[in-house]
């Protein structure tokens, strides 16, 4: 009887074996394993990373961008876009589109998409993710394009965009995924957001949507009617939802996934171990900082009076603070050295952006303790910490929770500080209460994460109007750079643009309105048997219609 | 007696659509009170700060708690909870693509963890006192120790990156659609077979031990010790008149885990990708989406209220004292 049931039961296990083998990946599709699902497939709502990544391979844009490796700086392509001209004084564009894109429904795609994408995207209405985005076009009070004064439509495939009058526009400005408007322009504008198309949109990009199971997976296949399509193209892609990163290394240590991004250094080694594995480095835009509020946040509040802090207000007090602060030891000993030293808001990756004379403030404790002595900061108490005019050199730093990165970094920069005398007390708080806090200036100190954005856009956040600047949360001012940054809006050629922003770079350096801790490397695993990737600080899947499986 | 039973029950099931509405109404406050919005989600350098602001004003209600709450219950009452902030859809129509799978999930574990504990423990009080009895108890600790995270990551290192005989996540392979019926049964029975074994893991100690002591004591009490003198076989004295008496106890431990089952079970959702409730209500935590935190809530607790008069009704079936205990 025994002997029975232990072969019953042998049997179960081989069929059930035998029936359903743990997913795998095959010639012509590649799973690529991501966090969590999306909520929309529409270039309108792809406000997280994943959701711009997948509607970018959905929908065309008029032109592209790349990453020049070798130039250090973003080069523009041709997409729906075949040819463009732009008037001499840059004040508008004739775009000529390819008479050769069609819809997933067989429509062709024309100025007019074009022109309605662009109304879609500035209607207040929508909500877009590109809403208030629209500053060199000529808009109303509302923020939406004025589109009488601002397309001329020629005929099917050519059109003219105009735009502000020294407005500086570049081809950024027109890069956005074009909708199909015999589609939207049925649905009112405040369903766009509830509307099916975010679920089943009509594409035209170099995939089309096969499938999309909920909270397990998207899958993507290639559009052969795409002007973007060639042969020898990946059939299939497969987005993969795991939520839980050890699982995510599992799968792809297991053979499961193909490409996971974001790799934690601690598991570099394991898959350097596994021979059908390659590690590609994403060099970040990506970096961790500590805020110094420059002024008093309360005074500020009560009175819009733009008062020094009273800890951090003086410059050199800043300098000593990013001097006193090991940030080598958490990018040699927590990031295995996968990131580099920030200097400020520009990284090397733009060459031609990236000022190298920057100071590097590198951790000197004896050097900060000058600093602050010449301040005026001294323990004349004796209670092993350094006050002024009777007000001890304590404060509280904010870090949001549940980034075991910062909160590894708190712990060693809480011990630095203790060196030079500053007591600084760590606050873990949840994210929707540190935002908030930031906005309100109700912060002396904090620690959080910010990207530069391509093309680098500083003025987001260093410019010293704080009603219009939101993202000021320092409440930087340096007239210099108010004055460099305006100088940034008018026409001016890429040359000087450069030279302009290294000239921030070095206010912003010797200033140290905050301390500028690493840049973050995206550590990329993949398969062996993917060809053509490129590590591109715009994202690495973004172009993958050019990949090949080997 | 009947007439006061049904009168019983009566009671119960009004006092619990009080407590139900007293504790969604605790949560609305709760939610509402708190700092933050569901606008953080969206704050990022790649978003313009005029937008930014129209979102805040769009998630900041202008009008006082009173009134909020007022709106809140009418809508309530009609079955509406109102549209979730990060899905851009009715509450309802989010929680219906996560239900089916956590009632469900919950079931399949809830019967999974009693039926083996049952059997544990009757097999362990049948062999009192032996190496088998011993080990079982032991391992049961170890097991109790062992937190779920661990438990999962075992498995899938075992079944499914050695063995290579379970997937590794999801709760279904990409193709179901393809895939007969018999196919696609299989392909979620493969699927659930870890999870299912992690959630239990955590349960089935418990309800061994509270089983196990149970029998214990019923198996040297007075009335037992004088069926076994009237010469009762141990087989009938077990199944006839130890195992109906030591039920209740469980079954009102039971009655609370499997609300908590039907609430989601978070660390295994996360661990294996499976789209339950629980993954859902913390999303919604973190993303401040008041209207789905409440949806979430209100489902929680019905699911928990709902199997605790269950549990007291098998309770009774089983055992009419506590009918009798409950109306005196």
């Amino acid at each position: 009887m025994k002997q029975k049931t232990t072969l019953a039961l042998f049997i179960f296990v081989i069929v059930f074996a035998a029936c359903s083998k743990p997913e795998r990946s095959n010639r012509t599709n590649i799973i690529i394993g991501i966090s969590s699902d999306i909520q929309s497939l529409s270039p309108l709502y792809s406000f997280v990373f994943d959701e711009g990544t997948i509607s970018e391979l959905l929908f065309l844009s008029l032109v592209q961008h790349d990453w020049d490796e070798a130039e250090g700086t973003v080069k523009t392509e041709a997409m729906l876009a075949k040819n463009w001209q732009w008037e001499k004084d840059g004040s508008s564009l004739k775009i000529y589109l390819r008479e050769d894109a069609f819809w997933s429904d067989g429509i062709p795609c024309t100025a007019e998409d074009v022109v309605f994408s662009f109304d879609v995207y500035s209607d207040p209405v929508v909500q877009s993710r590109a809403y208030g985005s629209f500053e060199k076009f000529n808009t109303d009070s509302d923020g939406r394009i004025i589109i009488g004064e601002t397309f001329e439509v020629l005929n099917p495939y050519e059109l003219i965009i105009k735009f502000k009058n020294n407005s500086n526009a570049t081809l950024f400005d027109i890069d956005y995924s074009i909708l199909p408007k015999h589609i939207l322009e049925k649905v009112p504008r405040e369903e766009f957001k509830r509307d099916k198309f975010n679920h089943e949109p009509v594409t035209n990009g170099a995939f089309r949507l096969e499938r999309w199971e909920k909270e397990l997976g998207i899958i993507l296949a290639a559009n052969p009617k795409s002007i973007l399509y060639r042969e020898g193209m990946i059939e299939q892609i497969i987005f993969k939802i795991i939520p839980d990163y050890n699982n995510r290394i599992l799968q792809l240590l297991n053979n499961e996934i193909d490409l996971i991004e974001e790799v934690k250094p601690e598991d570099v080694g394991k898959i350097r171990d596994k021979e059908f594995l390659r590690l590609g480095f994403v060099k970040g835009r990506e970096y961790d900082y500590i805020g110094w509020n420059n002024i008093d946040g309360l005074v500020y509040n009560r009175n819009g009076v733009r008062q020094p802090h009273n800890l951090f207000g003086d410059r050199s007090v800043r300098q000593a603070l990013s001097m006193a602060l090991n940030r080598s030891e958490i990018l040699d000993n927590y990031l295995l050295g996968f990131g580099e030293i920030g200097l400020g808001p520009v990284p090397g990756i733009f060459k031609q952006e990236y000022n190298t004379d920057l100071i590097r403030f590198d951790y000197d404790l004896e050097a900060a303790r000058k600093l602050l002595n010449d301040a005026g900061w001294k323990d004349s108490n004796g209670d092993g910490y350094i006050d002024k005019d009777g007000i001890e050199f304590k404060f509280d730093l904010q870090v949001p929770v549940g980034n075991p990165r910062r909160k590894y970094a708190a712990e060693i920069f809480y011990s630095d500080l203790k060196k030079i005398g500053i007591e600084m007390r760590v606050n873990f708080i949840d994210m929707g209460l540190f935002i908030d806090g930031l906005f309100e200036k109700k912060y002396d100190a904090w620690m959080v994460g910010w990207v530069t954005q391509v093309p680098i856009n500083l003025a987001v956040q260093w410019r010293s109007d704080l009603e219009n600047t939101p993202f000021n949360f320092i409440s930087y001012k340096n007239e210099k750079v108010d004055s460099l940054l305006s100088l940034l809006e008018m026409n001016i050629d890429k040359h000087q643009e450069n030279e302009i922003l290294k000239k921030i770079q070095y206010h912003t350096n010797i200033d140290q309105p905050v301390t500028f801790l690493y840049w973050l490397d995206n550590v990329v695993a993949y398969h062996s048997r993917l060809q053509g990737l490129k590590f591109s600080p715009l994202g690495v899947v973004i172009k993958c219609w050019q990949w090949r499986i080997n | 007696m009947r007439i006061p039973i049904i009168y019983l029950y009566i009671q119960r099931i009004l006092a619990s659509i009080v407590i139900l509405f007293l504790v969604v109404s605790l949560i609305f406050i709760i939610t509402r009170l708190q700092p933050g919005d569901a606008s953080s989600s969206f704050i990022s350098p790649r978003i313009s700060p005029k937008l930014i602001e129209q979102i805040k004003s769009d998630y900041k209600t202008e009008s006082g708690i009173a009134k909020q709450y007022f709106a809140f219950v009418t809508n309530f009452i009609q079955g509406d909870f109102g549209i979730s902030f990060s899905y851009r859809k009715p509450v309802i129509e989010v929680i219906k693509n996560y239900l089916p799978f956590t009632i469900i999930f919950g079931i399949v574990t809830f019967l999974f963890q009693l039926i083996v504990s049952f059997f544990l423990a009757v097999i362990s009080v049948k062999t009192r006192g032996t190496f088998f009895d011993r080990i079982i108890k032991k391992s049961n600790i170890v097991l109790y120790s062992t937190p779920a995270f661990v438990t999962g990551l075992f498995f899938l290192l075992i079944f499914s990156l050695q063995l290579k005989i379970f997937p590794s996540s999801g709760l279904s392979s990409l193709d179901i659609y393809q895939k007969s019926w018999g196919g696609k049964i299989i392909d979620y029975i493969f699927h659930l077979t870890l999870p299912v074994l992690t959630l239990s893991l955590t349960l089935i100690p418990i309800y061994f031990k509270l089983l196990r002591d149970n029998l214990d004591n019923l198996l040297d009490a007075a009335f037992i010790v004088n069926l076994r003198s009237m010469g009762m076989k141990e087989n009938i004295i077990l199944f006839k008149h130890v195992i109906p008496n030591s039920l209740p106890p469980l079954i009102s431990s039971a009655g609370i885990d499997f609300g908590f089952l039907l609430s989601g079970a978070l660390i295994t959702e996360i661990i294996f990708g499976l789209p339950g409730m629980g993954r859902l209500t913390v999303g919604a935590i973190f993303a401040n989406d008041y209207p789905l935190i409440l949806g979430c809530c209100f489902l929680a607790s019905a699911f928990m209220i709902l199997s605790n008069l269950l549990a007291d009704i098998i309770r009774g079936m089983i055992d009419r004292r506590s009918i009798k205990g409950m109306l005196e």
